[in-house]
């Protein structure tokens, strides 16, 4: 029987050219959708955790409490130590100092008297240590577009937009002014090492520069401190449960409730918007699919009742012949789930096709991506990934929709008298 | 009566509601038609023809009085019961759309065996019995459109009887026929008829088909009025 449902589907293309269309369709795009998921969401977790939050990242207490006023004072003062003793607890782990902090950049003339002046955001990171992950991590070998990687702690880096904006050009001397750990005043001077474009919209509208850490400690008077410690699994893979056991381990054997600079840890989903905007996208695209699910509905519902109209003939037909009702509706029903199967194979064909040209060229959504200033970045060329569900997804639509579909369409089939079902054989 | 007979009516009486009344389509038809009968139902356009073939095919129910099918109670038929009793019994000619068009010459003429459950060399042989005795060896692969229209209902009369039923219903099968195709068409129902035993019974309001027939039974708004064997 079903090679004779099978025949019928294949000889008769106005009864399944529509709906494998429509199935195809629907689950090209279900695969598209899925593999670019699989691929922005990685990669957002990367670069988010790269720049930002780590897979576990330790803050004081009470920085932590204070953090969108980035209180210098309360930053961690013994950061070294602590690295070392999360090294030695943790050997699948690796840990980064990072400071951020704020001031104001002054930018002399050729006599020395300032020319310009502009608040500046500046991340301090390990640039210059040899094997730092750092200068990967923050994507500095690959945003440098003019000057060179720092050599020496007082050389920076400064986004090309500032740079412009300002005509400093590479090598000028520029003055970063802020107050140290103990709130005196500072004036450091730093050499202009780079200049970068980071090809990340948040980053590069804003004027950031990157110092290394160890002239940050001197400008900042927090000699073995920072702001924050990164945990990065070695493997880079970022795994919430295992993060968990590490901010635990941190939470439970580290903290002092009674010290204000008590170390606390967070993993990445927590310290920032990151797994409310996980359970915001599964829900995104758990509607999204419903509605795919139910646009497929009604079009094959739709196109199963004209095509119940258009066959009458071959209902009453195979009535006579002496084919029960109920058999002609299972009949209809495999026919549909045949008609599933065939558009979800070419639907995730092309869907796969879709997704690896998202893979391989990417798109490029360039200042569209605005930081949403919750510490969560998207990289500005977005990349799909072919994931292994990307091969299976498709047929939850695929094969829901057109069964249902014609459950639906075929009741009035099943409903009929016989005998009127047959009579409009003949008019 | 006897066991002989294969088709017995009782006051049989069908009925349609038509806006806010009964249409009274058969009236009171008590007939009996005995196995190897070659018979035929005639009268004018509306005077029941065809619903007393669908009554005693089984695609319909009577309202009152009583049919009877090969010992079968056509009225307390369930679907499923009527479907089996179509499927192994009963073969159905019509006018027209007689045949699914996806389909070629031989797929139509196996598709009553395959409902049956027979088994695919089964089912080969005897499809291939049945085209051979109409002619159609040739034929198989074709496709109805492919095909002429005496061709095409030479080709409902094999898959009517590929499962050598006990009776055909014919309604109109040569209506859209000319005379050449009608007289090829009739000639093979009467050597079924005769070398299978394969009782016939027609709808027809064909003068050149009642030359056949071999018994006549006239309806007239739904009542029979004349019931003649030659
Ligand atoms: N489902 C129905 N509802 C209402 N009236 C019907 C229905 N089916 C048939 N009739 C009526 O019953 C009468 C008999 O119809 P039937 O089809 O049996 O005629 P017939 O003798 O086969 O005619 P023809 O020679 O034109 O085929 C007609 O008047 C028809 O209008
Ligand atoms: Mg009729």
């Amino acid at each position: 029987m079903i090679k004779f449902l099978l025949i019928g589907i294949l000889r008769d293309r106005s009864r399944s050219l529509f709906p494998i269309l429509t199935v195809l369709i629907g689950t090209a795009l279900t695969v598209t959708m899925t593999g670019y998921m699989g691929g922005v969401v990685p990669d957002m977790i990367q670069l988010s955790s790269h720049l930002d939050a780590g897979h576990v990242k330790l803050m004081s207490q009470s920085f932590y409490e204070n953090r969108h006023q980035m209180p210098l004072d309360l930053a961690l003062d013994d950061a070294d130590g602590l690295i070392e003793t999360l090294d030695a607890q943790f050997p699948d782990m690796m840990w980064k100092a990072r400071t951020r902090f704020g001031g104001l950049l002054d930018i002399p003339d050729e006599n020395g008297e300032t020319r310009a002046q502009t608040t500046v955001s500046a991340l301090a990171a390990d640039l210059i240590s040899p094997n730092s992950t750092e200068l990967d991590y923050l994507n500095l070998r690959e945003s440098v577009v003019e000057g060179a990687l720092p050599q020496d702690p007082f050389d920076v880096l400064i986004a090309q937009a500032m740079a412009k904006s300002y005509a400093i050009n590479v090598g000028d001397q520029v003055t970063m002014m802020t107050s140290t750990v103990n709130g005196s005043m500072s004036f450091q001077n730093f050499r202009v090492a780079g200049m970068v474009v980071f090809g990340i919209a948040a980053l590069d509208k804003g004027g950031a520069i990157i110092t290394d850490i160890e002239g940050a400690r001197i400008a900042l008077d927090m000699n073995g401190g920072s702001t924050e410690i990164l945990g990065f699994f070695k493997d880079d893979e970022y795994n919430g449960e295992r993060a968990l056991v590490v901010s635990d381990w941190v939470n439970n054997n580290l903290k002092d409730v009674n010290d204000p600079y008590t170390p606390i840890a967070l993993r990445f989903e927590d310290s920032n918007e990151f797994g409310a905007m996980m359970q915001y996208m599964g829900s995104f695209m758990f509607i999204i699919s419903a509605v795919f699910i139910l646009i497929m509905f009604i079009v094959l519902w739709n196109s199963g009742l004209m095509n119940g109209l258009r066959r009458y003939g071959e209902m009453g037909l195979r009535l006579a012949v002496g084919e029960e009702k109920g058999h002609i509706y299972r009949t209809l029903l495999l026919e549909s789930s045949l008609i599933g199967i065939i558009g979800t194979i070419f639907g995730t064909a092309i869907g796969l096709i879709g997704v690896w040209m998202l893979q391989e060229y990417g798109i490029d959504l360039g200042n569209m991506t605005a930081n949403t200033g919750d510490g969560i970045y998207y990289p500005n060329v977005i990349r799909g990934k072919i994931t292994p569900a990307c091969f299976y997804i498709g047929f939850v639509p695929g094969l829901i929709a057109p069964f249902l579909g014609s459950l639906v369409s075929g009741r009035g089939i099943y409903k009929r008298q016989t005998a009127s079902l047959f009579k409009e054989l003949e008019t | 009566m006897t066991a002989a007979k294969l088709i017995h009516t009782h006051d049989l009486v069908k009925t349609y509601p038509v806006a806010d009344r009964e249409f009274i389509a058969l009236k009171n038809v008590n007939i009996d038609i005995g196995k190897g009968e070659f018979a035929g139902l005639v009268g004018p356009s509306g005077s029941g023809k065809t619903t007393l073939l669908n009554v005693i095919g089984s695609l319909d129910i009577p309202t009152s009085g009583s049919v009877s099918v090969l010992d079968h109670n056509i009225g307390a038929l369930s679907h499923k019961q009527a479907a089996k009793l179509r499927n192994h019994h009963i073969g159905f000619i019509f006018q027209t759309y007689n045949l699914l068009p996806v389909y070629t010459v031989f797929e139509n003429v196996e598709f009553p065996l395959l409902l049956l459950g027979k088994g695919t060399e089964e089912r080969k042989k005897m499809v291939m019995d049945a085209l051979d005795w109409l002619g159609l060896t040739e034929k198989a692969e074709m496709r109805p459109a492919q095909l002429s229209g005496g061709e095409s209902q030479r080709v409902a009369i094999a898959r009517a009887m590929v499962k050598k039923p006990a009776l055909i219903l014919a309604d109109e099968p040569t209506a859209n026929l000319d005379a050449k195709n009608s007289h090829h068409i009739l000639k093979t129902m009467e050597k079924l008829n005769a070398e299978l035993e394969t009782t016939f019974l027609f709808a027809t309001h064909d003068e050149k088909v009642m030359q056949y027939m071999k018994r006549i039974i006239s309806l007239e708004d739904g009542e029979v009025v004349k019931d003649e064997t030659k």
